[in-house]
């Protein structure tokens, strides 16, 4: 094992364990011997299952039959969680055949940040996570459910479920997602379009054109955002079927590896032989196995904050200097837009989530001694999903990447180091993705300048103010002032500056970093700011 | 002046002397109503800084 990645792991548990403890003492207390629904009241009960058909009744009244709640962030606002439409009945025949039961628990919402990017609505994005938390408790705590499934994809949805279903962390729990929309326009090409309309280059209806050539069908969208770093992370930390983050919706592997989670959720309750938690699949090593993957596939910074939070609710405690320390010893594998040219069904093609799992393993970067929703052993998850003869079957991964411009072996690494790294001083902690900034500009020296909106900054770009060295502080932009909004209104125009002085901008699906207490000392509220230097240089803060 | 050194971990304002001593600017943060920000004032009274989640839960 890396000694890195043990030292970090051994403080995380030191540091914890208090919290922890408590957190599984809570989890034991709530784990009593089969369906819980036994203990609720006559009338209770009836009112649980009055919908239910009379097979479905007949078998939750025996008690000794298992009930699967499923908790859906299904809407159609969102096309990757559009396809979610039709998996509560496909659910729940699957769980027939397995003389199981599953109830539709509750909705939970999902907002779009594509759709509300850059507007007032975006002040909810970063709460509404909570909100889903709240809501996944609210569906549970029906208390008629032996298991559940979680079915969300997106930025703060999977973040969201998995705080919500950790407070009823002594169910097992999988995450079922839906796919990615299959490729189209490239997200490079995408970029340059936009880049041209901040320009003034092409109209509206160009842009429409781009970009509804780009975001076409049901399915996520297809860069590596925040919403497929939260499918990489479900798989790394054992809580999703492996190799199945990146089928595309739709089609007949899809449907099994829906079906499959139904019997490997079953397979897991508290009423067989082979009982697996939530509570005991996300632990300390999980939660670093997570951050692992973030940095070695370059993953979303927004994630610098919610696996915070999700640890958090796994009575887990993390900071920024773990995310810095694990960065340097973590090689980055991956190369997927944004930090590469290639989209997510391209990685996947090319070897995808098991190769790296597989390679990490055998570098002694991940923790193989975990549990998984299969079971102890990450190495459950260097497999992947096969159709043979019309059952679904598992098969290793391969052994090579089948593309090495967007995914490597340790050996071949794209950096020696995950590319995060923390920051201090008078103004602070943040962290800075290091990976999407040119080297060159790792180190600035620039005189502020201080907005105090993103429109003030747009207006001062169309003003011609900005062409010139500067570091934008865009001030009360933090999670006591507005919600902490991605500032992605500015992203083009940033990326416009860059371009005016021929040198490279590198900007992220997320923004590369995140301050914590930002000018906190000095002024009323926790900020979020954004910082950009013009020729040369742009980052997020 | 700003200074961000990502190799050597350094955010700092570079400090001519009144940075520490300066006054806290007003809070001119745009008033958080319309598309449902309103029912949303005890999240944003509560929540935790971006290191600790920035979430209404906290460790529990």
């Amino acid at each position: 094992m890396n000694p890195v990645i043990e030292a970090v792991t051994d403080r995380i548990v030191s540091r914890s364990a208090r919290t922890r403890a408590d957190y599984l003492a809570r989890m034991h207390a709530a784990a009593t011997d089969g369906p819980t629904r036994g203990g609720l009241a006559c009338s209770n009960l009836a009112h649980g299952f009055a919908a239910c058909g009379s097979e479905d009744k007949q078998a939750l009244k025996g008690n000794v039959v298992p009930n699967i709640g499923i908790v859906s962030a299904y809407n159609d606002m969102l096309s990757a969680h559009q396809p979610f439409e039709t998996y509560p009945a496909l659910i729940r025949k699957a769980a027939a055949r397995h003389g199981a039961v599953a109830q539709f628990a509750g909705g939970v919402p999902a907002m779009c940040d594509g759709v509300t990017q850059g507007t007032d609505s975006m002040d909810l994005s970063l709460f509404s996570r909570d909100v889903i938390a709240l809501s996944t408790a609210v569906s549970l705590s029906h208390n008629m459910f032996d298991a559940a499934l979680c079915l969300g994809i997106c930025d703060k949805i999977v973040p969201g479920l998995l705080i919500g279903a950790l407070s009823f962390g002594h169910l097992p729990v999988v995450f079922v997602p839906a796919g990615p929309m299959v490729s189209g326009l490239g997200n490079k090409e995408k970029a340059r379009v936009r880049e041209q309309y901040a320009a003034g280059k092409i109209g509206r209806k160009e842009l429409l054109e781009a970009e509804s050539a780009a975001y076409h069908a049901p399915g996520t969208c297809t860069f590596y955002g925040t919403a497929n770093t939260n499918q990489m992370l479900m798989e790394f930390m054992g809580l999703q079927l492996p190799g199945g983050s990146f089928v595309n919706p739709g089609t007949e592997l899809r449907d099994h590896l829906t079906q499959g989670a139904v019997q490997t959720v079953l397979e897991a309750t508290n009423l067989g032989n082979d009982y697996r938690p939530l509570a005991e699949v996300l632990d300390e090593k999980a939660i670093v196995n997570g951050i692992v993957g973030l940095l070695a596939t370059g993953g979303s910074t927004n994630h610098t904050i919610h696996l915070v939070a999700i640890a958090a609710a796994a009575g887990i405690q993390i900071d920024w200097q773990d995310f810095s320390e694990l960065s340097q010893a973590v090689p980055q594998l991956s190369r997927v837009y944004p930090n590469g040219a290639a989209d997510v069904n391209h990685f996947h093609a090319a070897g995808g989530l098991g190769f790296l799992i597989s390679d990490l393993l055998d570098n002694g970067l991940l923790h193989e001694d975990v549990n998984t929703i299969l079971g102890p052993g990450l190495k459950h998850f260097c497999r992947e999903p096969k159709i043979v003869n019309g059952n679904l079957e598992w098969a290793d991964v391969q052994a090579t990447s089948l593309d090495a411009d967007i995914l490597r072996p340790c050996a071949n690494p794209f950096s020696p180091e995950g590319g995060l790294r923390l920051v201090t001083g008078n103004l602070g902690r943040a962290i800075v993705k290091i990976s999407a900034v040119d080297a060159a500009h790792h180190s600035i020296e620039a005189p502020a300048r201080v907005f105090h909106s993103q429109q003030a900054f747009v207006d001062a770009f169309n003003n011609g103010e900005l062409e010139r060295d500067f570091v934008a502080v865009v001030r009360y932009q933090g999670p006591c002032a507005n919600g902490m909004p991605e500032l992605h209104k500015l992203t083009p125009y940033l990326g416009v500056l860059t371009a005016v002085s021929r040198l490279r901008w590198s900007p992220t699906a997320a923004c590369p970093v995140h301050p914590a207490k930002y000018y906190r000392r000095y002024m009323s509220r926790r900020k979020r700011s954004m910082v950009a230097r013009s020729p040369g240089y742009g980052t997020a803060m | 002046m700003i200074s961000i050194d990502a190799e050597n971990g350094v955010l700092s304002c570079i400090d001519d002397g009144d940075f520490e001593s300066r006054a806290t600017p007003a809070f001119e943060c745009d008033r958080q109503v319309g598309m449902g920000r309103e029912l949303f004032a005890a999240f944003r009274e509560r929540a935790g800084g971006a290191e600790q989640g920035a979430s209404l839960f906290g460790v529990r």
